[in-house]
This record gives structure tokens, C-alpha cells and sequence, in this order.
């Protein structure tokens, strides 16, 4: 019997695994002959599910039989991932049974404890809901301003969507921004200013196409395996493919790199101005493509670092992200100082690669993709660096094409999903808005049954995150709920996020609720805990870095008393908006009265019914045209809404996710690989967002339509140097990030006995020559130190990183490890996104 | 037992080679190898997924291996899962 099923299940194994790899199935006779009887092993269904960690999006496959989930396999039917998982996998599942997950509202009764799990007592939802509510409402009517919500590319669209509606329409406020802020907003900034729209143009099916890719700051054989292992394939299977790989640090990307090239921290702007410097100077960039496409730009220069609280509101600050337009002369006059020698004179980088690197841009046959994520987006000038891999791509027209253009990858399952695209952001609404254009309010309040101007008083964007947790440590956000992440060991400069500094005092004072899945350096932190349903225990959609959008059903129940987050968000919408009127109606009606339940005075029982009206709602900001309302059409028209257009809720379970815009081609739902290129729908190109906003036959059948006068921006940007360099006292640079085995914050691979097993402890790496002038040893405990707090950790000189001479990486995932202590937080002063990246550290035998 | 399956991808002309290799690994089987896309096909065999894991890991010690491309993975007999009595 037993040997019956062994065959049987590997024959199912080796035959999925053959589709998947894409090999011939001539060996696989016996597994067809043993088809009928496989059925007794396999799973009474599957249900397509997305990957709880990072942002690549790949589908999973969960087997259930007799109610209880026996296997997980690759979707073959998601097109992001093809039928792949990476090695992590394995463990999807595993993560939702740590012995300590959080099964009950917890309420805290001594405050003196905060900092530690100590002083909570268990409590009913009715007392915590209660409690959040009274403290959410007291303090918004003493101060509007010193409420916020901090939100998270991990939530759900819709309870993205939710917290946003609850926030910016409930609360008219607009403190509320997402841990997506530390990881993609110099890349939502980058597209913004370059194309006057966010997220990507291409597709991972570049990635099967391109002649050369350059990593900008990415470790993807680490972080994401599965798009890594697309590039292999094709560095393997075709001659002459090249790959660069641009970092402060060798990784195990750098392995597979024909060229890598260890650049001193910051200079990457240095290294892309050399690039295009050359492409003009040498006549090399393509001239149809700038007469017909593009236009040039210079911005606000000089902008100093945000060191103090108050940078934003500084001359130079306020001005951050101004720009303006420049002739392709001036723009050339620009860029001529960034010659090969003097950026490699910065850079350390030797001429000659970089060189090699600007040829492979100046050759016309060649296909490029450039990938990046947080090397580029974690950095002081992070929207200048995305802008300026824009220029290099705009300028050799090397863009919206197969096989060519630029990629921003994300970190997170849902940034772009979630995060951005209903706009869990401060200065953001769904699709694409922006709360200080009076259109785009206007819009928002015409889908959200709002009287005309009933939006106006969040014309002003909110406290970015690292703004609203220095106002919470300066005592000015007295309430906080956090939801789907951990601030308490991801803000840099913790010592004060912590409360533990004297201008961090606010965070043990205030009143902070967290919601979360299992207890973390952010629960010690909070007087409300939230027990949270996670992942398939309720239904659920992702959107990914190439636009698509997943949808995933519930599948087993969570444990204890824990809910899925949309239920807590709407029962503190129907306390707090009790009472309150938009026009004659009651808030709470108008808003939420959809997905609410009057005869049972609860949220609609039916999770699935309760998404899908949220996501419909959502949806209907990008299908203006399908809207009763003229007003809504032609200002949907006006402000190509449908340039996003999203499909129905159920065709995102049919499909096993599509990927926006998504347009309606004879009954049938078609994605989009590549925005602004005409060719036909069905072989992926934006054919009838051309033929709605743009014109078929320009150059290269390319049409920028969402850009200002359908052209982007090449935008001016120079060298300038980090908020801290190392120095005599602090000698050394800082980098910190991610392992492959852990994801984020560990909270929940750290929960996976093996996982942990595999990778127990954070540890630091340093360069051998370095390791010797200070006399540590490897396994030698040392100390990091900053000006801003230190940190205790194991050295190594033979990690899976070699750091250069000057350079230590300390991974963050370790809740004993807090590196964090040490980082610094100033931020991009346009995308005010934080550099983890840099800042000038010693080290000290500990 | 847990039974997964996945594939291999190795540089230029070591998928044999590897394939050698990875054959003498504990519960692992090789059932293909596709020289021109440098491939293997294999299912692995083990008392439970963090054992899987295990010697999956080890993969990357190879010579000549690039990635390791997990597809499928049946746990229902693993001891974890048995006591947590699946996702129930």
C-alpha cells in the first residue's frame, strides 16, 4: 500500500515538475499510464493562493483533503511564476502555527512595563474595540492631527482600501502611511516625476528576452529567487548574454554577474550620469526617440539632509521636489562634468567597466532590463537615482518593449497592490489621485457618495512615516494603529522609535495599538494588541511588482479569537463615526453601509461577499465608463482612470491573477505586459489604452499617454553625497538588509524551526583585511556603534556577502539584534523614504 | 513520508555531472536530465518538510548548481502537520 502511494505521489511530482521546467515528457509514460490512480492521492481540491512573502507574487497551489491542507505547489496557471516556488515554499505553510500566535485581544494594564510583553491582560473584542475607539476619538477632537494609522504592504487590497476610506473620508485625515514608505517610495516618486504614473511598464516576460541585465542595488538571487532563476535560464541558453551587477557589497548575485562592480556607497548617481554623459557626448543615445518622446528637466539642487524634525518645512525642503523644464543643451552641459574618470575617481569603479556598461546601453540591438530594489529606493537621493535610470532608458529608447526597460521590484507582497494603488499613503487616494489636486478629490467623492468639497480638508498630505514617528516620539501623535508590520524593529534611529531617547518619549506615553499575528518588538510597544487572521485563514488579494493582481480564498479558520483585519477596521468605523453626518446620512451608512450587516448589527458574515464589495468599489475608480454617473465618466475620462482599469473580482479567481490595465476583448478579461506600446491586446501590448489616450504609428509604436504632453521627463539630477559619511571617530559604512532564509523581520520564518535552525543568528560581516587591523576573529562578538546607539553581534569575514574593505552589512531580521539602534533616519527629501543602506559606523571588540 | 518535486538548474554541461552527485544525496531520486536547457528533474524523500529542507539546502554546495526550483510538495504524512492535525 504504502509503496502504491510512494509511486504514486512521485509520479505526480516528477510529472509536474517536468511541465514546470518546461522538459520533454518522453520519460513520463509511466506517469500517464498511472494517471487514473493518482487521483486517490491527490488533495480533494486546490485553491490558488499567492505567496505570503516577497513581492515577486508567485502563485501557490493549496491541496486540501478532508478539510486539512496536505500539499502546496506551484501554480502552473499564474503567469508571474509559471508553476514555480522558491525554496522558502516549502515553509508558506508552516507559518501560521508558531506556538505563540496571538489568539486574543490583549489590553495593557501597566504602562511602566511598556517596551515588554509584560503588563497585558486578555481581553474580549467588545473591551478592545471599545478602548480604541474612546482613545481614537478623544484624541482626534482634542488635536485632528494626533491621530494616525500606519499601514503596510502586506495588508490586502482591501483592507488597504478600507483603512483608506476610514481614514481620508471617515476621519478626513491624512496621517496615514505604510511601511511600503520604507521600501518603494523613491521608486513611486521616480515614476511620478519621470511619467506622471506609477509602477512598472514591463513584464517578468522581460526577463526571458533581454541581452543584458543590470542589477542596481539588488541581491535577487537572495530575494527573489524565483525571477533570478528566469535570468539563468536565459544567461544559459543563449550566447552572449551579459549581466552587471552594480553593488556596495558582493553577493550571491554577484556570482552570476559577467561584471560586478563594488561602487562606493552613493556614487550609483555618479556611475548613471557617466552613462549618459557618454551616450551624448558620443552621439549614441537614439535621437528619434528624445525629438518625438521625451522632454528635459532640471529640479531643486543642493538639498541638504533631514536630519532635524523640521526639514520639510525648511527653504530647501519645502522646494525638495521642484522641477522644471530645460533644452536638451542646457540638459547636455549638464551631465559633461560625469566623464568616465572622474566618476570612476568617486566611484572606485574602473573606467573601463563603466565603459563597458555605457556600450552596452549605446548598442541599438541590444535589450536591457535594469533591475533594482531597495540599494536604489533605501537612499537620501532615491527618487534621483530611479529618475536617472529612467534617463538612461528614455535616452537609448530602451523601454516598454520585450526584453527592454527599466524594473523596479518590490519587496513586499502587496506595495504596489496595496500600498499604492488604492493609496495607503499620505498625500495619495486610490488609482493613481493625489489629495492636493481638487479633481482628483472631486473624483473620489463622487465615487464615494460624498457631497461636492466634502473632501477639501485633506487637500494637505499627512505626516510621511518617519514624520509621524517623530511626532509620536515628540509627544504630537497621541494615537497610533499599526497594522501588518513591525516598526518597533524596522524604523531606523530606534533608540528614539523605541521611546528610549529623550525626543522618543511620546511612544511609551501615547496610546498605540498593534495589529498583528504574533508577538514582536511592536507589541511591547502597544496598549491595544490585535490577534489578526493572516494569509489563507481569510480571503484575501495581492497585487505584485509586473501589476498583477492575485486573489486567494479563505481556506481554513484562524486560530483562538483571532479576525481578519477588515472586521476590526469597520467596527472601529461604526464607533467612531457614530453620530457623525455626510450630508443628511449617517457617516457610517455611507461609507461602510455596503459590507454591513443591519440585521445582525456586524459585518456581513460572508468574507468572501465582503471583499468582493470592496474590491468592486475599488475597481469602479478605474472603469469610469461603466459608471451610471456622467459626472463620473467625464471626469474619469478627463482624468484616464481606465489607463489602471481593473477587472471584475471573480476573473481574478478564474484567471489565477491578471495584470492591470486589464481590458474587456469580446467577453474575455486581457492583462497588459507593456504599457504605452501598441500591438495587439492579446499578445500582450496596451492596445486600447493607445487607442483611448494615445496614437498608433509614433516611433516605435510607443505612446507615453499618461506623461505630460505624452512625454516623459529626463531629469537633471547630480552627485551628491550621503546624509553621513564615514569619518576618523566612525570609520566605517553600514549596510543592512535582508537573507535569503528570513523574511523581513523574521516574524514569521523565525517561527520555522528549520528556518531558524538554518540561519539562527544576524551576523556582521567585515572584510577580512579589516577583521585583522582591528583584531577580531571570526565568531568574535563586537560591537557596532553609531552616533546613535550600538549593537551587539557575531563578526564574520566568510558570510554569504564579501563587503569591501570599509564596509560592514548587518542583516535586520534578528528581534535580538536590533541593528537598527545604530541606522539613521534621514530620508529622500522628495519620496522621504529612509536610507538604510549608509550611515558612518566603529566597531569595537564587544 | 514527505515526497517533493523540483528541478535543478546547473551551469554550461555540469547537468550530468550534477546529476551524479545529487543521486548519492539521501532521498533523492533523479528521473530526468535535460543536457540542452542544463536541467534535472528530481523528487526528494524524507521523514518530514524540515528534513526536506534540509537536504535541498545542501543542493547549492554542488558544483556547478544555479538554483533549485521547488514545484511540489505533498506533507500530509509529515509529524508536524499531523499534530497541528493539518491547518484545522
Amino acid at each position: 500500500m504504502e509503496i502504491t502511494r510512494r509511486s504514486l505521489l512521485k509520479a505526480t511530482a516528477v510529472s509536474l515538475t517536468l511541465a514546470a521546467a518546461g522538459c520533454k515528457q518522453k520519460e513520463n509514460q509511466q506517469v500517464v499510464s498511472e494517471a487514473p490512480k493518482i487521483s486517490t492521492v491527490e488533495p480533494d481540491e486546490w485553491k490558488a493562493a499567492a505567496c505570503r512573502f516577497c513581492g515577486t507574487g508567485c502563485g501557490v497551489l493549496v491541496g486540501v483533503k478532508d478539510g486539512k491542507v496536505i500539499a502546496t505547489k506551484g501554480d502552473p496557471d499564474n503567469r508571474s511564476s509559471k508553476g514555480l516556488n522558491c525554496i522558502k515554499g516549502f515553509y508558506v505553510g508552516k507559518i501560521l502555527f508558531g506556538e505563540d500566535r496571538l489568539t486574543k485581544p490583549l489590553i495593557r494594564i501597566d504602562k511602566t512595563k511598556k517596551g515588554t510583553m509584560e503588563g497585558f491582560r486578555e481581553a474580549t473584542w467588545e473591551e478592545a474595540l471599545d478602548l480604541i475607539a474612546k482613545n481614537l476619538i478623544e484624541n482626534y477632537k482634542k488635536d485632528p492631527k494626533s491621530i494616525a494609522f500606519w499601514g503596510s504592504g502586506q495588508q490586502t487590497i482591501a483592507d488597504g482600501y478600507a483603512s483608506v476610506k476610514l481614514w481620508k473620508a471617515g476621519l478626513l485625515n491624512n496621517n496615514i502611511d505604510p511601511n511600503a514608505r520604507l521600501c518603494m517610495a523613491s521608486a513611486v516618486t521616480g515614476f511620478m516625476s519621470t511619467f506622471q504614473s506609477d509602477e512598472p511598464m514591463g513584464s517578468y516576460r522581460d526577463l526571458d528576452e533581454a541581452d543584458v541585465y543590470v542589477t542596481w542595488g539588488a541581491n535577487m538571487a537572495e530575494m527573489h529567487p524565483v525571477l533570478f532563476s528566469r535570468i539563468t535560464a536565459r544567461k544559459l541558453s543563449t550566447p552572449g548574454v551579459k549581466f552587471y551587477d552594480l553593488t556596495t557589497r558582493k553577493s550571491r548575485t554577484s556570482e552570476m554577474a559577467d561584471t560586478t562592480m563594488v561602487f562606493r556607497p552613493q556614487t550609483d548617481l555618479a556611475i548613471a550620469n557617466a552613462i549618459i554623459n557618454y551616450l551624448i557626448q558620443n552621439n549614441k543615445y537614439d535621437k528619434k526617440f528624445v525629438d518625438e518622446h521625451l522632454q528635459f528637466k532640471a529640479g531643486t539642487e543642493n538639498l541638504g539632509h533631514s536630519y532635524e524634525d523640521g526639514y520639510d518645512k525648511s527653504e530647501v525642503g519645502a522646494v525638495a521636489d521642484k522641477d522644471w523644464n530645460i533644452t536638451f543643451e542646457e540638459f547636455k552641459e549638464m551631465v559633461k562634468p560625469y566623464t568616465f574618470e572622474y566618476v570612476s575617481t568617486l566611484s572606485n569603479v574602473p573606467a573601463a567597466d563603466l565603459e563597458a556598461l555605457a556600450k552596452e546601453f549605446a548598442d541599438p540591438n541590444k535589450k536591457i532590463v535594469s533591475l533594482w530594489t531597495m540599494g536604489m529606493n533605501q537612499h537620501t537621493r532615491g527618487t534621483w537615482i530611479n529618475n536617472l535610470v529612467y534617463n538612461i532608458h528614455l535616452l537609448t529608447g530602451k523601454i516598454s518593449k520585450p526584453g527592454s526597460g527599466p524594473f523596479s521590484l518590490t519587496g513586499q507582497p502587496s506595495a504596489c497592490g496595496t500600498a499604492r494603488e488604492v493609496g495607503v499613503f499620505s498625500h495619495r487616494l486610490p488609482s493613481d489621485l493625489v489629495v492636493k489636486n481638487p479633481e482628483h478629490r472631486q473624483y473620489a467623492e463622487l465615487v464615494w457618495n460624498l457631497p461636492k468639497g466634502y473632501l477639501d480638508p485633506i487637500e494637505t498630505p499627512g505626516y510621511h512615516t518617519v514624520k509621524m514617528f517623530r511626532e509620536l516620539g515628540n509627544g504630537n501623535v497621541k494615537f497610533m494603529w499599526s497594522m501588518s508590520n513591525n516598526w518597533g524593529q524596522t524604523m531606523p534611529k530606534l533608540n528614539r522609535f523605541r521611546g528610549n531617547d529623550a525626543n522618543g518619549k511620546g511612544v511609551k506615553d501615547g496610546f498605540i495599538v498593534v495589529s498583528e499575528v504574533y508577538p514582536t518588538r511592536s507589541t511591547e510597544l502597544a496598549d491595544v494588541v490585535l490577534p489578526a487572521a493572516m494569509w489563507i485563514e481569510r480571503e484575501g488579494q495581492f497585487g505584485n511588482a509586473e501589476r498583477r493582481t492575485n486573489v486567494w480564498r479563505k481556506v481554513v479558520e484562524a486560530p483562538g479569537e483571532a479576525k481578519y483585519d477588515i472586521w476590526a477596521i469597520v467596527q472601529v468605523a461604526k464607533r467612531v463615526l457614530e453620530g457623525r453626518k455626510i450630508g443628511t446620512k449617517p457617516a457610517f451608512d455611507v461609507l461602510f453601509g455596503n459590507v454591513w450587516d443591519y440585521d445582525k448589527n456586524d459585518l456581513l458574515e460572508d468574507e468572501y461577499e465582503v471583499n468582493k464589495r470592496l474590491f468592486e468599489e475599488y475597481r469602479s475608480f478605474t472603469n469610469p465608463h461603466l459608471n451610471q454617473n456622467k459626472e463620473i465618466q467625464e471626469l474619469g475620462k478627463k482624468l484616464k482612470l481606465k489607463a489602471k482599469q481593473i477587472a471584475p473580482y471573480d476573473e481574478y479567481i478564474k484567471q489565477h491573477g491578471i495584470a492591470w490595465p486589464v481590458r474587456e476583448v469580446n467577453g474575455e478579461w486581457v492583462e497588459t505586459n507593456w504599457r504605452y506600446a501598441n500591438g495587439k491586446q492579446e499578445d500582450g501590448f496596451d492596445q486600447y489604452g493607445i487607442e483611448e489616450f494615445g496614437a498608433a504609428g509614433k516611433y516605435q509604436e510607443i505612446d507615453f499617454y499618461k506623461s505630460t504632453d505624452h512625454r516623459p521627463s529626463v531629469i537633471f539630477r547630480p552627485f551628491e553625497d550621503a546624509a553621513e559619511i564615514p569619518d576618523e571617530e566612525y570609520p566605517y559604512w553600514l549596510c543592512t538588509g535582508r537573507v535569503l532564509e528570513h523574511w523581513h523581520s523574521g516574524t514569521m520564518t523565525r517561527r520555522v524551526p528549520e528556518l531558524h535552525r538554518a540561519v539562527p543568528e544576524a551576523l556582521c560581516e567585515i572584510h577580512p583585511d579589516d577583521a585583522i587591523s582591528l583584531g577580531i576573529k571570526d565568531g568574535d562578538m563586537v560591537k557596532v556603534v553609531s552616533r546613535r546607539g550600538e549593537v551587539a553581534v557575531k563578526a564574520t569575514t566568510k558570510g554569504r556577502g564579501n563587503p569591501p574593505k570599509g564596509l560592514i552589512y548587518v542583516p535586520f531580521f534578528a528581534e535580538e539584534t536590533l541593528i537598527n539602534l545604530v541606522t539613521l533616519d534621514c530620508y529622500c527629501p522628495i519620496s522621504k523614504q529612509p536610507d538604510y543602506k549608509k550611515c558612518a559606523v566603529k566597531i569595537v571588540k564587544a | 513520508m514527505v515526497i517533493s518535486g523540483m528541478y535543478i538548474e546547473t551551469i554550461e554541461g555540469a547537468a550530468v555531472e550534477v546529476a551524479m552527485q545529487l543521486k548519492n544525496l539521501e532521498g533523492v531520486e533523479v528521473h530526468h536530465i535535460e543536457e540542452e536547457t542544463n536541467k534535472i528533474v528530481l523528487t526528494l524523500e524524507a521523514h518530514s518538510v524540515d528534513k526536506s529542507y534540509h537536504i535541498a539546502d545542501t543542493f547549492k554546495l554542488i558544483e556547478g548548481v544555479l538554483s533549485t526550483c521547488l514545484v511540489y510538495s505533498n506533507f500530509e504524512e509529515d509529524p508536524f502537520y499531523k499534530k497541528a492535525d493539518g491547518f484545522q
